[in-house]
């Protein structure tokens, strides 16, 4: 009896590693919409675990290429990025609005991002730019996921005990805005029918068995080295590649779908994220170091991860903001308000309570020795274990001095009118004005947030 | 009955102090007829203003000029031979200091209309402007929407090119919308883009008063000229709120009018267009979403102009949130 439970679980985690999909659906955008008005949801897939949306990329001037850019995006994420039981649906149809007040782009692939339960959608446009075109690749979370993509820690007792939070900011994104050379018109169509070619052997030249219809549903069945073994539901099985049949600018459009990939992996607690490269916006850069001074503030071992993270928020805001290419990607980082409005401002202000929260445990355990110049090794922590494992009351006992704590929130309350609706920005200035002895300002603080949120 | 007997002196006295008494009671008397003289009780207020042809900016005579409160009627006039009205407020109205309407009519011009605040029993401006739309662009007017028209091209060629506004609506509507909607401005505020080339305005510094007689954000006019290799597109901009003196322009040289691209603009041109709609959100008491759309525009320019900068301060003076800033 043993032995036959076993068997069946690993039968089941086979399973699951196996049942990555990808999904066409043929009815078009506005009648999927007006399904959902009519109440009728059935939601693709429904077998496998996690679900990303892929959109025909906006093609308003008809270069013909939409389709085939979606199609490229879907296998890249479906094929590459490394989860377990993953469907990638496909859609076709126009986000522009149909009539005045009709929905569009973003908000139109919310709804069905909504009805889908998937984890994030992607879509796009093309633009003629004389010779070439612009090819622009937006990503948008979906709601549902809103609390994986959160970060809190709560204050010692002594500070009032509130719960500072951050949300990864924006939502939407312009992942990619890439100007391709007149090439790609054949590079991407040359791609796509390699895509849909099944052979009988993981080889360039083995025989043709099948090629692969649209709107179809097919499942990965086994990968081998750049190739996976496809199986179309009610038709034939065969041999497709999941890398080198992009190459050129073709393949510069794909790392749009491969950073899409990494985050995918890092929302669902399969993997960490991959590095924002050149091609890539400075909204995709300033989400992966969003997501990189978060994780340190919270999951740092060191405090020198807090002062890093410190230090990224300060690279797009303040004094010290960087503007131009950056040096590790090559993106340009732009100027002025960074992606996310009050994002950084916010990531600023957890960083520094965060480090001055280290500093203090640090100074009781090692008799105020001064922490600057601690060697790294001194602080094996996490600040996380401080909070709910045996030094706890160490940490419940700590307070910061609030008049330092009302600068930062000046500085906090400042950039919340460059992003008015941010609700981590009010939440934590409600926390930080009331442990600083402004009452008045807290109160206000909260109360704009709950009239934000009840008008969400 | 008494007699009394008075000497030459107190006769005098009694003299002077008649006339003093005759003389205060005279002064109090002037001065209850120049009180009430005075009085804004007995004043009527007068609304004046001219009305133009928003697309040539020529004065229109004739105009019927109706002054409402609520459904009521409570004065009439017409525009004189230099478009000038004045309409008469009743007393008993002006005393009120509720909010009047003046309806404009004309049988050429689709109708407009003035809301009046009073201000202490009078118009709280002295002098309106407004114009009014020929019947024929009538059809550029979306109500109760935030919406941005593309009118007419001018050409200096025998070719027209009726097609350009259309496509450079569509071009805005898919380069501007997606911007809006990254700060999750809500569908209902979001702009429409409205090809309309019957909106044709003698002079590019009339897109403002169109702008402002259509009720639109912004405008969007130009002119095609041939260039070294192509044309030259020259692109205006102006806005409803007045945020630009003068109308703002871009140009796109040596333009092949038949590729797609010709109906791009330009980050200029696109930041612009979204100042002209922060404008129009912040004159909503939209404070919010007009920040979120001077974000938009200099996101987009990659830089904050004082245009930005001033249409973002005055959306932020009237956030709620300047109470938590000190």
């Amino acid at each position: 009896m043993k032995i036959l439970r076993i068997i069946f679980i690993v039968l089941a985690l086979s399973f699951s590693y196996l049942s990555s999909a990808m999904a066409g659906r043929d009815v078009p955008i506005d009648v999927r919409l007006r399904l959902l008005d009519k109440g009728g949801n059935q939601i693709s897939l429904p077998w496998v675990k996690h679900r990303v949306a892929i959109f025909a990329y906006e093609d308003p001037e008809n270069t013909g290429l939409g389709e085939d850019i979606a199609i490229l995006m879907g296998r890249e994420i479906l094929y590459n990025s490394n989860v377990y039981s993953l469907g990638v649906l496909s859609f076709t149809g126009e986000l522009s609005p149909e009539t005045y007040k009709s929905l569009s782009y973003f908000d139109k692939v919310e709804n069905i991002t909504k009805a889908e339960d998937v984890i994030f959608s992607i879509w796009g446009r093309i633009i003629p730019v004389g010779d070439s075109v612009r090819v622009d690749t937006f990503l948008q979370f979906a709601e549902k996921i809103e609390d994986r993509l959160s970060w809190k820690f709560r204050l010692p007792f002594s500070m009032g005990g509130g719960v500072l939070q951050a949300h990864l900011r924006p939502k939407r994104i312009l992942i990619q805005s890439i100007r391709l050379d007149t090439d790609v018109k054949s590079e991407i169509p040359n791609a796509v029918k390699a895509l849909r070619t099944l052979r009988r052997k993981p080889k360039m030249n083995a025989k043709v068995v099948a090629s692969i219809p649209l709107q179809k549903t097919y499942s990965v069945e086994k990968e081998e080295g750049d190739w996976v073994f496809l199986s179309i539901k009610s038709g034939p099985k065969g041999w497709t590649p999941r890398a080198g049949y992009c190459t050129g600018s073709c393949k510069q459009l794909l790392e749009a779908g491969r950073f899409s990939g990494g985050l995918l992996r890092y929302v669902i607690g399969q993997g960490s994220l991959r590095d924002a490269t050149a091609s890539l916006s400075n909204e995709a850069l300033a989400i992966e170091e969003q997501i990189g001074a978060l994780d340190s503030i919270l999951r740092g071992t060191k405090i020198t991860d807090i002062s890093r993270s410190l230090e990224v928020a300060q690279r797009w805001i303040g004094p010290n903001r960087l503007s131009g290419k950056d040096e590790r990607t090559g993106i340009d980082r732009g100027n002025g308000t960074p992606p996310g409005g009050a994002a950084f401002a916010n990531i600023e202000a957890l960083a520094k309570i965060a480090y001055e929260l280290h500093k203090s445990i640090y100074h009781r355990r090692e008799h105020r020795i001064d922490l600057s110049h601690a060697p790294e090794p001194f602080y094996p922590r996490r600040m996380y274990d401080y909070f709910y494992t045996t030094e706890i009351k160490d940490f419940e006992s700590i307070d910061i001095s609030p008049h330092y704590i009302m600068r930062i929130a000046n500085h906090l309350a400042k950039a919340s009118l460059l992003d008015p609706n941010n609700l981590d920005v009010l939440n934590n200035l409600a926390v930080l004005f009331a442990y600083a002895g402004d009452q008045g300002r807290a109160n206000l603080a909260m109360g704009l947030g709950k009239e934000i949120k009840s008008k969400e | 009955m008494k007699s009394v007997n008075l000497n030459s002196q107190e006769r005098m006295q009694f003299s002077c102090s008649v006339h003093l008494r005759l003389f205060a009671w005279m002064m109090c008397f002037a001065l209850l007829i120049l009180s009430i003289l005075c009085t804004p009780v007995s004043a009527q207020s007068l609304v004046s203003g001219d009305v133009t042809d928003a697309m040539s900016g020529i004065a229109i005579p004739g105009v019927q000029v109706t002054l409402k409160r609520g459904a009521n009627t409570i004065g009439t006039s017409y525009s004189d031979s230099d478009g000038g009205f004045d309409v008469t407020i009743p007393a008993e109205v002006a005393r009120n200091n509720t909010e009047l309407k003046v309806i404009l009519e004309h049988e050429k011009y689709a109708g407009n209309s003035l809301r009046i605040h009073m201000d202490g029993g009078s118009p709280s401006e002295t002098h309106y402007k407004a114009s009014l739309i020929p019947k024929e662009i009538s059809v550029c007017r979306i109500f109760d929407r935030h919406y941005v028209v593309v009118g007419h091209f001018l050409s200096s060629m025998s070719a027209t090119y009726t097609g350009l506004p259309e496509r450079i609506a569509t071009a805005l509507t898919y380069e501007v919308l997606p911007l809006l909607q990254q700060y999750k401005i809500k569908p209902e505020l979001q702009p429409d883009f409205l090809a309309c080339d019957e909106a044709r305005p003698r002079a590019v510094t009339q897109g403002r008063s169109l702008a402002q007689a259509l009720g639109a954000d912004a405008f969007v006019s130009g002119s095609v000229q041939g260039g070294e290799q192509g044309y030259d597109v020259r692109t205006f901009v102006s806005d409803r709120c007045d945020i630009y003196s003068v109308p703002f322009s871009s140009i796109n040289k040596n333009v092949d009018l038949n590729d797609p691209g010709a109906a791009q603009l330009d980050p200029h041109t696109r930041a612009t267009i979204l100042v002209a709609i922060a404008a129009a959100y912040e004159k909503e008491g939209k404070y919010s979403d007009g920040v979120y759309a001077t974000n938009a525009a200099e996101h987009t320019l990659g830089k904050l102009t004082p245009e930005i900068q001033a249409v973002r301060e005055r959306c932020q003076m009237g956030l709620p949130q300047v109470g938590l800033v000190r």
